[in-house]
């Protein structure tokens, strides 16, 4: 469609009217330094819930840590549930003669929460990452992101 | 004076547009396509300041796009620089397949229709086509003589349906080519070649009507 069939029309169509505020762009920068830049922000503006995305919601369910230590408890409930039961037998006589003896023996408690606490961590981590490497989100160029 | 053409020369005008537009590029367009392909570049290794000469080029017409889409310059100047920011993070993912223009466009078009979903699930009809912000947004000085011809007309587009308003003003504000609006708004090219033809119809009876009237500038 030729833009000169109606000058006039044509002329007044193109008019921009009233621009934006002033300021706008000192704005509009401001946001800019304060917005991360690729990858960090695909992930930030990644809405699975509205893009379509690349990796079904049980899938996703599988990397999360929550749903894998489900699983390995419920394997070895599954494999081992005797050896378990005397597992945690054994377990809760030691804390009890500990408790009832007085003694409590920083280091092993220690250790033994350290252990919990870096497994947790490790086992997020590996997840996360197994979650970047086999199933990016899908580029956000020109998609549209709900907040 | 009416210039009243017959319906398939303008449906066949549209189909020069792109072989129009490419020989009256240029070898200034040229320049200025090489210029902005270098600021692409250095925004999207992070120069900031590259992206601000993208946001002062294109800023008018992001703006006056958003505002033709949203029907007020609140909304539209909360679309406008969402769109900026959301083409900032995602500038490393911009393959240069189409023209940046077109690509921020997109943006801005699917923002709009974000914050228009959103004012309908918060049942705030603020999609009152406002043409009060027109005459608050420009003073007296600034009215050219030509202002109410203007202001007419800009009543005349906002009451346009939303998907031939998005037309009109892509096409001549936007300065996007039928194939380049039909990848923004993600319809066939010949829909938007309707959307143009009927909106043009539509906007010179409205005007034919104005001129014939005598209504003319406001003082």
């Amino acid at each position: 469609m030729r833009r000169d069939d109606d000058p006039l029309l044509d002329t007044a169509l193109r008019a921009l009217g009233p621009g934006p505020p002033a300021g706008f762009t000192d704005a509009v920068m401001r946001r800019v330094a304060a917005s991360p830049q690729g990858a960090a922000a695909r992930q930030a503006l990644w809405d699975p819930a509205f893009d379509e995305p690349a990796i079904p919601w049980w899938t996703r369910a599988f990397l999360q840590p929550a749903t894998l230590g489900a699983f390995v408890v419920a394997s070895l409930l599954a494999g081992w549930p005797m050896q378990l039961v005397r597992a945690s037998k054994s377990a809760a006589a030691k804390i009890a003669l500990h408790m009832t003896e007085g003694s409590f023996d920083i280091p092993t408690w220690g250790s033994m929460l350290a252990v919990s606490v870096v497994g947790s961590l490790l086992l997020s981590l590996f997840s996360m990452r197994a979650a970047e490497l086999f199933f990016a989100p899908p580029s956000s160029a020109g998609a549209p992101e709900r907040r | 004076m009416s210039t009243t053409l017959p319906a398939w020369t303008l449906v066949s005008n549209v189909a020069f547009a792109p072989a129009a537009k490419t020989a009256a590029s240029g070898s200034a367009a040229r320049s200025a396509t090489i210029e902005e392909s270098a600021h692409i570049s250095a925004a999207k290794g992070g120069d900031a300041s590259a992206f601000k000469v993208l946001v002062d080029r294109y800023r008018d017409r992001t703006f006056a796009l958003a505002l033709r889409l949203a029907g007020n310059r609140e909304s539209a100047e909360e679309i406008a620089q969402d769109a900026f920011v959301r083409a900032w993070q995602a500038l490393p993912d911009f393959r240069g397949d189409s023209r940046f223009s077109t690509w921020l466009y997109r943006i801005t078009y699917r923002r709009a229709l974000d914050e228009r979903a959103s004012l309908t699930r918060r049942r705030d009809r603020e999609t009152v086509l406002d043409t009060a912000d027109l005459e608050r947004a420009a003073a007296p000085r600034e009215r050219a003589p030509d202002w109410g011809t203007r202001l007419h007309l800009e009543r005349l587009v906002r009451a346009l349906p939303d998907s031939q308003r998005a037309c009109v003003t892509l096409f001549y504000v936007g300065d996007q080519s039928v194939e380049e609006i039909a990848r923004i708004l993600d319809v066939p090219s010949g829909t938007v070649k309707t959307h143009l033809f009927r909106a043009r119809q539509e906007l010179r009876a409205g005007m034919s009507g104005e001129r014939s009237d005598g209504v003319g500038n406001a003082s």
